[in-house]
């Protein structure tokens, strides 16, 4: 009775067309097998993944093989013009689309200077020219210069600056192209934290920057700020700026052989550097210390005067006048 | 008149139906669930406020795929339909090699205002989706796209009757995508030059068909208002002048030529 009922549903079963038709068509036993490949491939994968496991790093025969790659040249060049395009892109945005140049020698001989823009502190500043779509007065294009001021986003007079959130995807992306563009990092991390309101999202962002550029004291500045700012978390602050006034001076050193020296940038984000750590140390009042950064902070960075006001703070605090760290 | 008009319409139909045949529009399908699943990358920022990144990818998508489509789709038309030799039954029939022409123009111009209209309307679904807004610039902009196809397909078109099918095709698709680079190289340097050259860069750059000019996109992008309407019925008829000089080239060409 039983086996003639299992029968009967096997009748059913294979009666329904559609279900017969694919339980015994070709194309299931190819998915099957398929499957049975993909469950056996697991353990083999297991297995052979030691085997084929690869260093980060690279041996010294092989840098130098790199070195001397062309194809590798290449892919290099590739990455670093993907990386200055993304870059623009971030310009672009910064402007509402309207893209700014740099004036021409005859223009600046007539007295058109570019315009320093510092108003969303280190690391942000830039410089803004005329735009590329010239002003009416001064376009040799005629009608097709009317139209084009219509067709590309064009504005006379000083350039306005968009919401920097606009721009985290293009850091984000561009780091993805670039893992070296620090201005990438410092830059994101701040308009995350900042006007995004994500600090943890910018934090994250530097600390990633950090482990791929160990060598860089601006991804440690800006992460040590971000503690601060942020997360009012003054001992990781301190140790971030501790380590990035340790690397800016070997930095400082390496570009000192080369008769070179940081920039306007690097300058102003060393002294925040120093003035955060100053803070840091006063909020966990390690006063000496705090006055230690001042000093070393106004010998590294002199025209950054900022550290004065901080150390008169610090010497209030350390004599029971004063009321926070700000 | 209508019996004039008939016979590039068939050439025009036949055409597209050719391109449907030849699985055309599947690409476009293919390639806009390429552009909606790129979208996808969007949620993975995890930032609010970011309308104008998603404009950004999605017009630039729209932007090259549909000159792709244009340029690939116009260059293959003649020469196909030469090596093929399809075109010799065609013209031993009653129609004359200009309704031939301006039929086989007709047909792939609307085939790639279609392809236009269809990545427009999946870029406007996107933005609904995602909830950006866009002003009348946005139809502003499908507007000067669509014009822009009439213009390629007759300059590609008029190319595949000088060039060989490969040259054709990278000389468009190089013209298309670099003459917004080509403008502003020449608006960058203007100023320092002097002379024969001075006046030379001012000739290129008014001899220079300036596609450019029909790519609203950034204002799109950055949400800027709607264009006077004066400058759209400009740039109209600027599109209109250029597509009648490449396609009145490419006729005495196609008429000359011995098949």
């Amino acid at each position: 009775m039983r086996r003639e009922g299992e029968y009967s549903f096997l009748r059913t079963v294979t009666s329904i067309p559609s279900v017969s038709s694919f339980i015994f068509h070709p194309s299931s036993f190819i998915l099957l097998i398929c499957l049975a490949g993909l469950i056996a491939a697991a353990p083999l994968a297991h297995l052979l993944a030691p085997q084929l496991y690869v260093e980060a790093r690279y041996k010294p025969g092989e840098f130098q093989a790199a070195k001397e790659s062309i194809a590798l040249s290449l892919m290099g060049q590739l990455q670093m013009s993907v990386g200055d395009l993304m870059w623009l892109k971030t310009l672009e945005y910064l402007h509402n689309g309207i893209i700014y140049r740099m004036p021409s020698q005859r223009e600046q001989s007539q007295g058109l200077q570019a315009a320093e823009f510092t108003g969303m502190g280190a690391g942000v500043a830039h410089h803004d020219g005329p735009s590329l779509v010239p002003d009416k007065d001064r376009d040799w294009r005629g009608p097709l210069g009317d139209v084009d001021r219509h067709i590309e986003p064009w504005r006379p007079g000083h350039p306005q600056h968009s919401d920097p959130q606009e721009l985290i995807p293009w850091y984000q992306l561009l780091v993805k192209f670039n893992p070296h563009y620090v201005q990438a990092y410092t830059n994101g991390a701040f308009f995350m934290s900042d006007f995004a309101r994500q600090p943890e999202m910018g934090r994250d962002f530097l600390i990633a920057g950090a482990e791929k550029n160990p060598w860089s004291f601006e991804i440690e500045s800006v992460l040590g700020r971000i503690y601060f700012d942020y997360f009012k978390d003054y001992e990781r602050a301190a140790d971030a700026l501790v380590k990035a006034t340790g690397l800016a001076k070997q930095e400082k050193r390496a570009l000192a052989e080369r008769q070179d020296k940081l920039d306007n940038i690097q300058g102003q984000l060393l002294g925040e550097a120093y003035l955060f750590l100053a803070r840091s140390y006063t909020g966990l009042g390690q006063f000496d210390e705090a006055l230690a950064a001042c000093d070393e902070g106004m010998e590294e960075v002199p025209g950054y005067n900022l550290l004065r006001v901080q150390k008169r703070i610090v010497k209030k605090h350390k004599a029971g006048e004063g009321g926070g760290s700000e | 008149m209508w019996k004039n008009i008939r016979k590039p319409v068939t050439i025009a139909r036949v055409t597209v139906l050719e391109s449907i045949r030849r699985k055309d529009p599947y690409v476009v399908l293919i390639l806009g669930a390429a552009m909606v699943l790129g979208a996808g990358l969007f949620s993975r920022f995890g930032v609010e406020g970011l309308e104008k990144f998603v404009k950004d990818v999605g017009f630039t998508v729209t932007t090259v795929f549909s000159i792709v489509i244009c340029v690939v789709a116009t260059a293959r038309q003649l020469p196909a339909e030469i090596q093929n030799r399809t075109l010799y039954p065609s013209l031993g029939k009653p129609i004359s090699r200009t309704s031939f022409y301006f039929g086989k123009y007709l047909g792939v111009s609307l085939m790639s205002c279609a392809v236009v209209v269809a990545f427009f309307v999946l870029l406007r679904v996107l933005l609904l989706v995602f909830g950006i807004p866009v002003g009348g610039v946005f139809y502003q902009a499908l507007y000067l796209r669509v014009l822009s196809m009439w213009f390629i397909a007759a300059g590609v078109l008029c190319l595949s009757l000088f060039l060989t099918h490969a040259a054709n095709v990278t000389i468009s698709l190089l013209a298309c995508m670099g003459m917004q680079l080509f403008a502003h190289s020449i608006l960058y340097i203007h100023d320092e030059l002097t002379g024969v050259s001075l006046r030379l860069a001012e000739a290129l750059y008014w001899m220079a068909p300036h596609l450019e000019l029909f790519d609203l996109s950034k204002k799109v992008i950055h949400g800027w208002p709607p264009i006077p309407m004066w400058v759209l019925g400009g740039m109209t008829l600027y599109g209109i002048v250029y597509a009648a000089v490449f396609f009145a080239v490419g006729c005495v060409r196609f008429r000359r030529m011995a098949l």
